[in-house]
């Protein structure tokens, strides 16, 4: 399930690949909020998606993207994985430090999380490198 | 607690701590009296703000563990702290805050650094609105250079020498921060669109570095900034500066910091002499100690709730009242091109250019800045996030995502407002926890900088049509936008030659009290459109001189 959950939210993210240690974490605190909808998530995905011919995204949006309620979900691990953020349902839960630092929102934009450095003095006058 | 102070100092932001750390330079006993805490070391204020469910300005600060009574609240909003309209409902509203701890806002303020303009200071002589100072610019020319030099400001000595008369006598002491890549492109996209501000004149517009308090080399024992962005509300390296410094220097120098100590009332005898101050602690218990004079530098709205409580220095009618803020808004586009923002401090250069000139008799000089931070307050990252994700998710999202935000470019302005006798602080009935009244304001922003937010909203528009944005992309400001505030809180104690209309004298002493002097922005009688913190220290230091004068002469 771990692993699924990872792969899952690879493609979901659209980074590749993903921080194991952080996917751990990040696994346990949704299925706490989310519990049998968590479940049902993986178990779609398992079907429809893993091994299916086609392109991964295609099929996510036509078994999960498609269907509000694993929708409402994965948006919010997507959340999760961009902002260290998870809101679900009543639950509002903030990651440890860590895991902001890693935060993928930065990542897409080739910045850096704000309280952590970017690199040496004056930087920001180039392009980011890559 | 003895009494033999030659000063005892009420507040230990940058202005109260300047002042302790040059008196207790030159051997004056010094008490600092500090309503709040210097609580929590750096690394864990870093850690509550990016752990804060809500990334408020407040959010680092908050006393841990929470106390049952917060003694020296803060304001963190509107209404948490002050009696005033609900501002969720209202926009005219006062919306900045301050931080009350060793140190105070200056821990999260942005650190911008320009000097006052020499026509700022006679603005009722040349356009006909406020209140000409007592003094000029020439008068604290030699004490920017040094407030320069105490804050650490980087700035571009060459670019910002005579701006508008304005003459520097002195070298910033460090470099410019470096611009960022967006400043870069856009000065070169301002550069190919001479003639579109003609109504001014029609040189292009340029950008100027902005002078401010960041090391661009390590310097006073701290250490170069590196970028890290989150300048408000914390510099997780101390590489901006904040009034700490200065307490820390001044403790150092044998002055004596009495934090949790919540100043209640100042005493004067019937000749206007003060005679003692008294505070509580943190647990309730009543202090009183005397000196020979005093500062008071608690900012422009503790200050003179404190004048208000104590019933004194105020035979003008005037403590409380003009209080200004700059007003601030914001303009954004999708630019052409990249500009990779979030990486480098929020602002680095900016421009100038209408910050004086005739137009000041119909409608408000403003600065306008140049954001390194995206939608800046209007539009963040998260929420163009939360946006894309209700259509898209993956590989597409993400590039989505990359392409806005990136391209994403903020400018924003600051505009002097009047000031005005009906804008002003009193005694609220509703107590804090220390049962100490809590301000109450009233706020209102007139016709004259209103007129004004039309004029900028057109600039803006033609700056960032320039880089090449669709016109949907365009979010621009103007008189019916509620208005952002720049945490600028100016002009309620102010000074004056006459003693009728004024509350301290070209000196910052009281009229109405030989021994006691405010300190802070409280004094200013118009705003201009510098941030305030370099004038600030620069009134600071030249109070010092003067304190160190008198206490010189036989008591
Ligand atoms: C978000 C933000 C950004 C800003 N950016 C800039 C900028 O870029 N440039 C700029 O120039 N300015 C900026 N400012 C403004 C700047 O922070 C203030 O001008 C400056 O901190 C004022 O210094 P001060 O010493 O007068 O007052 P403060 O720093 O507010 O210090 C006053 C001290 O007095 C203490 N005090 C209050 N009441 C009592 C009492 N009864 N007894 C004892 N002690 C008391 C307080 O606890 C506090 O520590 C910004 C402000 C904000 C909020
Ligand atoms: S950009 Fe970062 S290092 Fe530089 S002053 Fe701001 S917070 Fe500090």
């Amino acid at each position: 399930m771990e692993d699924d959950f990872l792969k899952l939210s690879s493609i979901l993210t659209g980074f590749e690949p993903l921080d194991a240690k952080l996917g751990r974490l990040y696994y346990l605190e949704v299925k706490k909020a989310a519990g049998a909808q968590l479940t049902l998530l993986l178990e779609t995905y398992k079907t429809h998606v893993i091994g299916q011919p086609g392109n991964p995204e295609d099929l996510i949006r036509a078994c999960i993207w498609n269907v509000q309620d694993l929708r409402t979900l994965s948006q919010a691990i997507i959340n999760l994985w961009y902002t260290a953020i998870l809101n679900f349902g009543a639950v509002s839960w903030i990651a440890p430090p860590e895991a902001y630092f890693d935060s993928l929102l930065w990542k897409a934009i080739e910045a850096h999380p704000p309280a952590i450095s970017g690199g040496y003095f004056g930087y920001w006058r180039y392009p980011p490198e890559n | 607690m003895d009494n033999n102070y030659d000063v005892i100092i009420i507040g230990a932001g940058v202005a109260g701590a300047l002042i302790a750390d040059k008196l207790s330079a030159a051997g004056r006993r010094v008490l600092i009296l500090e309503a709040g805490e210097t609580g929590r070391a750096r690394v864990e204020l870093v850690g509550s703000y990016l752990t804060a469910a809500a990334q408020t300005l407040g959010s680092p600060y908050k006393v841990v563990p929470k106390p049952l009574k917060n003694m020296a609240p803060s304001p963190d909003g509107t209404n948490d702290y002050y009696d005033q309209p609900d501002g969720t409902h209202n926009p005219m509203v006062f919306k900045s805050t301050y931080e009350r701890r060793v140190g105070g806002s200056t821990w999260h303020w942005l650190g911008n650094c320009p000097r006052l303009l020499p026509n700022d200071f006679k603005s009722f002589s040349l356009y006909g609105f406020g209140k000409d100072w007592p003094i000029g610019y020439d008068d604290l020319e030699p004490w920017y250079c040094q407030a320069e030099k105490e804050l650490g400001v980087s700035g571009d000595h060459e670019g910002l020498n005579g701006l508008f008369g304005a003459k520097r006598s002195a070298p910033f002491p460090m470099n410019r921060i470096w611009p960022s890549y967006s400043d870069l492109k856009v000065a070169e996209a301002l550069a190919c669109s001479a003639n579109l501000w003609s109504e001014y004149n029609d040189e292009p517009l340029v950008l100027l570095s902005t002078p401010q308090a960041r090391n661009s080399a390590p310097y006073d024992g701290r250490p170069v900034c590196t970028g890290n962005s989150s300048c408000v509300p914390i510099c997780p390296v101390g590489a901006k500066y904040d009034g700490a410094v200065h307490v820390d220097k001044a403790v150092a120098n044998k002055a004596r910091l009495s934090e949790k100590s919540i100043v209640t009332k100042i005493t004067a005898a019937p000749d206007g002499k003060i005679t003692g101050v008294t505070f509580i602690d943190w647990d309730g218990n009543p202090h009183t100690v005397s000196a020979r004079l005093y500062v008071l530098a608690a900012n422009a709205i503790e200050s003179p709730k404190l004048l208000l409580l104590s019933g004194i220095a105020n035979t003008s009618d005037q403590v409380g009242r003009n209080l200004m803020d700059h007003p601030q808004g914001e303009g954004l586009c999708v630019s052409a091109e990249p500009l990779f923002p979030f990486r480098g401090p929020p602002t680095t250069s900016g421009i100038d250019k209408f910050r004086d000139g005739a137009f000041r008799k119909d409608f408000c000089a403003f600065r306008m800045s140049m954001g390194n931070d995206g939608g800046g307050r209007t539009q963040s990252p998260q929420a163009i996030l939360g946006q894309l994700l209700q259509t898209d998710f993956g590989t597409q999202m993400r590039s989505k995502l990359r392409f806005k935000v990136t391209r994403q470019f903020r400018i924003s302005f600051l505009a002097e407002m009047k000031p005005l006798p009906a804008n002003r602080v009193t005694l609220s009935p509703l107590l804090d926890d220390a049962l100490i009244p809590r301000p109450k304001l009233s706020f209102t922003i007139d016709d004259y900088t209103m007129k004004g937010f039309d004029r900028i909203a057109e600039v803006m528009k033609s700056i960032l049509l320039t880089l090449g944005t669709r016109f949907d992309d365009l979010v621009l400001p103007d008189h019916t936008t509620p208005f952002l505030a720049a945490g600028h809180i100016m002009g309620t104690c102010r000074m004056g030659s006459d003693p009728h209309d004024s509350v301290v004298d070209a000196d910052c002493r009281c009229h109405d009290h030989g021994n006691l002097f405010i300190a802070g922005g409280s004094v200013f009688p118009t705003g201009g459109t510098a941030n305030p913190t370099l004038t600030i220290a620069a009134l600071s230091l030249r109070l010092a001189d003067r304190l160190e004068r008198e206490l010189k002469q036989p008591s």
